[in-house]
């Protein structure tokens, strides 16, 4: 156990590095330069003096050789400094955490929302196959899943807030948010949430429902299921207990990869509903060339994935005894 | 019900739109009543400003610093605006009237700037504005280490020897030549020396503000808003609002929304939602709407070190084929105007002689033929020498309204034989493309001065990286009008060089000048004193916003108390 | 995208595998190949015959417009009259009627012409992306797995790397990098899809390498590379297919939300992504900008992910 963590942690670490030089070297890379892009944006583009530029430069490090670059980078991260953002110089891990309670809101509601749907749609369906619910909902997973998130928004928004003026439009909060109370910031806080939410869990539910019945299915079939039965185990306890706890194995997988997802968020969701969180700013980040912001984010995303990979593997033995950690699985 | 039409403005977009929109320091504008509906009439008791109240104003981003040295944003400044009074003001009609300096002289050879400070004026902790903290507050901005990279560009040249405080409240500040345009650079805050040399310059003042101006900063929520509180001692006629709210909403559709539930009292509006909105019912009985041109053109840049493009002839009959007058009656619904150079119309060195290019296809067809331009090989395309006359054009990516036009413009440009290809990168791949000169033709557009010399865009000796001339314009003639207007020291005679300069650029086309949009402003109503500058719009100008008020029966916003206490 | 695609191959659905749905997903692919096959006979602003004083001559074909004509030369026009791209400044916006069955986009061109024309783009940009992916996946994969030791370690760590990479700075990085076209967008989709295709393949070389045919095949002295083609990729290649036809779904929904973020095809080419993504600016004022592309692109998806559970079934029976 303690051999197979060490290598599964050097393999992650490597993957970490890799990840962090690939992002750092190619942000770098690509077209665009921060510092005339934000002079141009908001200052008076070349008109300031040359030594002022230069001396932005020798301030973000950036006249220096890229591995120089990443040198110091990679200290600055053994003392756990992401350093500070370009565009208004506050340290990047201020600016994550600043956003990170919004993006755990809308994603977190909508996989829990999602997942409370999926689980008991999967299980009736796995348990009465052919049954018209199971094929109906098969067709509905099947459509659902098909279904362009983008679009779902558009029409969302154009029927229910811009039509019928049921949900607002767009953001967070409602503009005001700050003169109300408590309860009511909640609830304004709830109101804004519908649409997105919305929109993001209808695609993870189909998918999560898809999932639990061919999972459950699967199960059900098996030798042991069958060798209970005959021991006169009643159908209801079967399905639940027996059948389920088998088939939530794959299911501890396929959450522990939507884990990273709550934490960098969706940009497009985001971008279309003006919420202010942290898919929006990593890709605004990319846009202005913020190296630390998109290098912080990186850090959050590759560390969340590597971690729930690892968790995921780790905790496969305690729902499935059968498994040893270490042994390969296909 | 309300269907609000949604500019692409989303934040992404914003950062995309705004680019190379260089915000200003100080902002001229031919400014127009749109409907001179004035105060309600049932309530308001009387016409007699009432001191009170809280204003709801909308900032498009939040701020990224309260320092003044470092700001470079329009938020920014419209903030700033409010907690520093400036050395020297502007009024309504763009003249620059004393602010904290009560007059001023200039020496004879006009390399010198000598300030009486009015003694009067305090800082909000009390102590009064001194002519040390004018010259800390322009050397600091001036030195490099400051990294502050618009302010800075306002006073190249600045001769530190030269720049001195006489005596308390008299200050001295030299530069190594004479510039027409240096005064309107005087328009800063000054910043107290006592406050800000203590500590980290370029990281402990980001948070934190001591200012002379009326308002103070009580809270602060990063994302969310920024209240400021009228100040008790101040030192000139205080404004009438006692607390001002920015509320930050980076999005054009939310915020129209809230100026029409009455969550906001002011925004700026998008032509759509002028279009779509303007006269409906709910909206007139609650919004007065303004409309005013500001200082900034849209323009497409021409690569003039592009051999096909580097004929003058060749850049003016691309111009004849952009349909303007289609442009602004069906994308801006009649509210943009033609340009036709490197000036406003409401700038005076902008010569309203000079006629636009009209829309003539079959013209440009005409030339481009004269010049040996035809399509030899049946293609569509015109060629010469076995090359086709194909201009690749960078776009911004989210730049909707550029996209827009230059789709209008490949289709007229199509029609007679010359192919437009249209390449969509993101803003900071346009900008630094744009800088290398690694491209054939761009849409953007500039914000200007205060003062019209226009010598960094177009002048020989302005090719990046030394300036803006990122077309590689290069007409000894213009070089020649634009050097001696810059030291031209009598208006009259600099608005006459203008006026030729305009001529030339005119001529010669080095950008295609497209339509400038008239920008729309929406105000609740419940906001009386209202004044729009002749020029400059609803801010940034004095009194402009200190005359605004709100009657005591149409209060609201004003609880809770704010946590903290005023600085 | 890819968890999803990975789960829908581990996971039979009922009712999917029946033949109504299959081949109403198959007629559908088909129709919309073949309008996208025959896009300038179906809309075109030009004549597809004209015959004037010069002779027959086929202006919608050539690229040649026709300019001015004499009001008795016969013509012969496309059902719908219109070209893609041809704008109309003056009828921006309008709604649905019987000169413009869609309505008219943003700049007044016929929103029906730019659906046949951008069914073109949107299938080749779904399919190549997909294509790529297949191709890509299954040979990483097959070296991987075939080979293992320090080329499977390479390729099972690049595939960590890709994993966790942000996808979208990824697509803008390229984008930025090369010249943005159709082509680049196509490479981006596909050099990012490839991981679970190869992880896929990687798993079947893993158990088929060590069955008997290899080692009989391996004992009669054929050369890896003819062992990997000839012997294992036939038996670990078809649920790599089913897995592409998702990929092709997939990449069509990519594509739309690219074009969302001003990173999609490069103007004025249609795809049913950047007819739909100008919906958003005109939401409440221009419902057919939304309306057709997205079911367009709904329609399609399903069809693909229909196929692929087809697919999958007659690949494996007892999944019922």
């Amino acid at each position: 156990m303690a051999a197979w963590l060490g290598r599964r942690l050097a393999y992650a670490l490597l993957t970490f590095f890799g990840i962090t030089v690939a992002v750092f070297f190619l942000i770098r890379a690509v077209p665009g330069d921060p510092v005339t892009y934000h002079l141009m944006q908001s200052g008076r583009g070349l008109s300031a003096p040359p030594e002022v530029i230069e001396q932005i430069r020798r301030t973000h490090r950036l006249d220096r050789p890229v591995t120089v670059q990443y040198a110091y980078w990679l200290a600055d991260l053994a003392r756990l400094d992401l350093g500070r953002s370009f565009v208004d110089r506050r340290p990047v891990r201020d600016r994550i955490l600043e956003k990170l309670p919004n993006t755990l809101l809308l994603n977190g509601a909508a996989l829990l929302l999602a997942l409370m749907l999926a689980l008991p749609a999967g299980i009736f369906g796995a348990a009465r196959p052919g049954h018209w619910f199971d094929r109906a909902s098969g067709v509905i997973f099947l459509l659902l899943y098909s279904l362009p998130a983008f679009w779902v928004a558009l029409l969302l928004m154009d029927l229910l807030s811009v039509r019928l003026g049921w949900f607002p439009l767009l953001g967070a909060t409602s503009g005001n948010y700050s003169d109300l109370s408590g309860f009511e910031k909640l609830g304004d806080r709830l109101w804004h949430m519908v649409l997105p939410v919305a929109t993001l869990a209808y695609g993870q539910f189909a998918f999560f429902a898809r999932f639990t019945r061919s999972s459950m299915r699967e199960v059900m079939g098996a030798e042991y299921l069958t060798a209970a039965r005959a021991r006169g185990v009643g159908e209801r306890r079967l399905i639940l207990s027996h059948a389920l706890r088998n088939a939530l194995i794959p299911m501890v997988t396929v959450l522990g990869v939507s884990v990273p997802v709550l934490l960098s968020g969706s940009v497009i969701v985001e971008t279309l509903f003006a919420w202010d969180g942290l898919g929006r700013m990593y890709y605004m980040a990319v846009l202005a060339r913020d190296y630390p912001v998109v290098m912080g984010m990186t850090v959050l995303t590759a560390l969340a994935t590597l971690a729930a990979y690892l968790i995921t593997d780790a905790l496969y033995p305690v729902v499935d005894p059968r498994v040893r950690v270490g042994g390969e699985r296909s | 019900m309300n269907r609000p039409a949604r500019q692409g403005s989303r934040l992404p977009y914003a950062l995309l739109t705004s680019l190379a929109l260089i915000l200003i320091l100080l902002q001229v504008s031919g400014c127009r009543r749109e409907q001179s509906v004035p105060a309600p009439t049932e309530t308001t008791a009387s016409s007699v400003p009432q001191d009170g109240g809280t204003l709801v104003r909308r900032l498009e981003a939040d701020i990224n610093t309260l320092n003044m040295a470092l700001i470079g944003t329009g938020p920014e400044r419209e903030v700033m605006s409010l907690l520093h009074d400036p050395l020297i003001e502007v009024n309504e009609r763009l003249e620059l009237i004393p602010g904290i300096a009560e007059r001023w002289e200039i020496s004879e050879d006009k390399r010198s700037y000598i300030f009486y400070l009015n003694p009067l004026a305090t800082f909000s902790d009390g102590t009064p504005v001194r002519a040390s903290d004018v010259v800390y507050t322009i050397r600091t901005i001036a030195d490099p280490a400051t990294e502050s990279a618009q302010l800075s560009s306002y006073f190249v040249g600045l001769d530190p020897l030269r720049t001195r405080a006489i005596d308390e409240f008299t200050v001295e500040v030299g530069f190594d030549r004479a510039r027409a345009s240096q005064l309107a650079a005087f328009n800063i805050g000054i910043l107290p020396e006592h406050f800000y040399s203590k500590g980290d310059f370029g990281e402990d003042f980001n948070d934190t503000v001591l200012g002379s101006g009326p308002y103070v900063l009580t809270k602060r929520d990063p994302g969310q808003q920024i209240i400021l509180e009228r100040r008790k001692d101040y030192w000139r006629t205080t404004p009438h609002i006692q607390r001002v709210i920015f509320r930050i909403i980076p999005d054009d559709a939310v915020a129209w929304n809230a100026a029409k539930r009455g969550d906001i009292d002011e925004t700026k509006m998008t032509s759509d939602q002028w279009q779509l909105e303007r006269n409906r019912p709910e909206v007139t009985s609650t919004i007065d709407i303004r409309r005013f041109y500001s200082l900034d053109y849209n323009f497409i840049a021409w690569n003039n070190r592009r051999p096909l493009l580097a004929d003058p002839r060749v850049r003016t009959a691309l111009s004849m084929c952009l349909d303007r007058a289609a442009i602004i009656n069906n994308v801006y619904f009649g509210t943009a105007r033609i340009i036709t150079g490197p000036f406003t119309p409401d700038q005076n060195a902008y010569d309203p002689d000079i006629p636009p290019i009209e829309f003539r296809p079959e013209d440009a067809a005409r030339i481009l033929a004269s010049l040996g331009w035809r399509d030899t090989d049946r293609d569509g395309v015109l060629d010469k020498d076995g090359k086709p006359l194909a201009i690749e054009v960078l776009l911004s990516a989210g730049n909707k309204t550029s996209n827009l036009q230059a789709q209008i413009f490949q289709d007229a440009l199509a029609k007679i034989g010359v192919r437009l290809d249209l390449v969509r990168v993101d803003g900071a791949t346009m900008i630094s493309r744009a800088l290398e000169g690694d491209y054939d033709a761009t849409f953007l557009a500039w914000g200007l001065d205060l003062d019209p010399d226009p010598y960094s865009y177009f002048h020989s000796s302005q090719f990046p990286p030394n300036g803006m001339n990122i077309v590689y314009y290069s007409n000894p003639e213009a070089d020649r009008l634009m050097e001696q207007a810059r030291e031209e020291l009598d208006p009259a005679a600099r608005i006459a060089l203008y006026h030729q300069l305009h001529g030339v650029l005119a001529a010669d086309q080095p950008y295609t000048w497209t339509v400038q949009p008239s920008i729309k402003w929406a105000v609740n109503k419940r906001i009386q004193g209202l004044r729009e500058s002749n020029g400059l719009g609803l801010f940034l100008w004095y009194p402009g916003q200190y005359e605004w008020w709100i009657p005591e029966t149409m209060r609201k916003h004003d609880a809770p108390a704010p946590e903290g206490s005023p600085q | 995208m890819t968890p999803g695609r990975q789960a829908a191959l581990t996971s039979p659905t009922a009712g999917l595998q029946r033949g109504w749905a299959s081949r109403l997903a198959v007629t559908w692919l088909v129709l919309v190949a073949l309008i996208a096959l025959g896009r300038n006979f179906l809309a075109n602003g030009e004549p597809l015959l004209l015959r004037d004083d010069r002779g027959w001559s086929s202006p919608a074909l050539s690229g040649r417009p026709s300019g001015e004509r004499s009001p008795d030369a016969f013509t012969l026009r496309a059902p719908v009259a219109h070209s893609p791209n041809a704008v109309q400044i003056d009828r921006r916006l309008e709604a649905p009627s019987r000169a413009h069955p869609m309505g008219t986009d943003e700049l007044g061109r016929d929103v029906l012409a730019r659906m046949i024309h951008g069914a073109a783009v949107s299938l080749a940009i779904g399919a190549a992306a997909a294509g790529i992916a297949l191709l890509l996946g299954s040979l990483l994969g097959a070296l991987a797995g075939y080979y293992g030791g320090l080329a499977d370690w390479i390729i099972s760590r690049s595939i960590e790397v890709l994993v966790c990479f942000p996808f979208l700075f990824l697509v803008l990085a390229l984008v930025a990098l090369f010249r943005p076209s159709v082509m680049t967008l196509i490479l981006a989709l596909g050099l990012t899809s490839w991981t679970s295709e190869a992880r896929l393949v990687r798993g079947e070389f893993l158990r088929l390498r060590e069955m008997e045919f290899t080692d009989a095949a391996r004992a009669s002295g054929a050369r890896d590379w003819r062992i990997i083609m000839r012997h294992l990729m036939p038996n670990a290649i078809a649920p790599v297919i089913v897995l592409a036809s998702f990929g092709v779904g997939s990449a069509i929904l990519v594509e739309s939300a690219l074009s969302f973020l001003g990173l999609g095809v490069p103007l004025p080419t249609a795809s049913w992504g950047s007819i739909l993504s100008a919906a958003d600016d005109y939401m409440g004022h221009a419902w057919w900008l939304a309306l057709f592309p997205g079911l367009a692109i709904f329609g399609t998806v399903v069809a693909c992910n229909v196929l692929g559970e087809s697919i999958r079934g007659a690949l494996n029976p007892k999944g019922k």
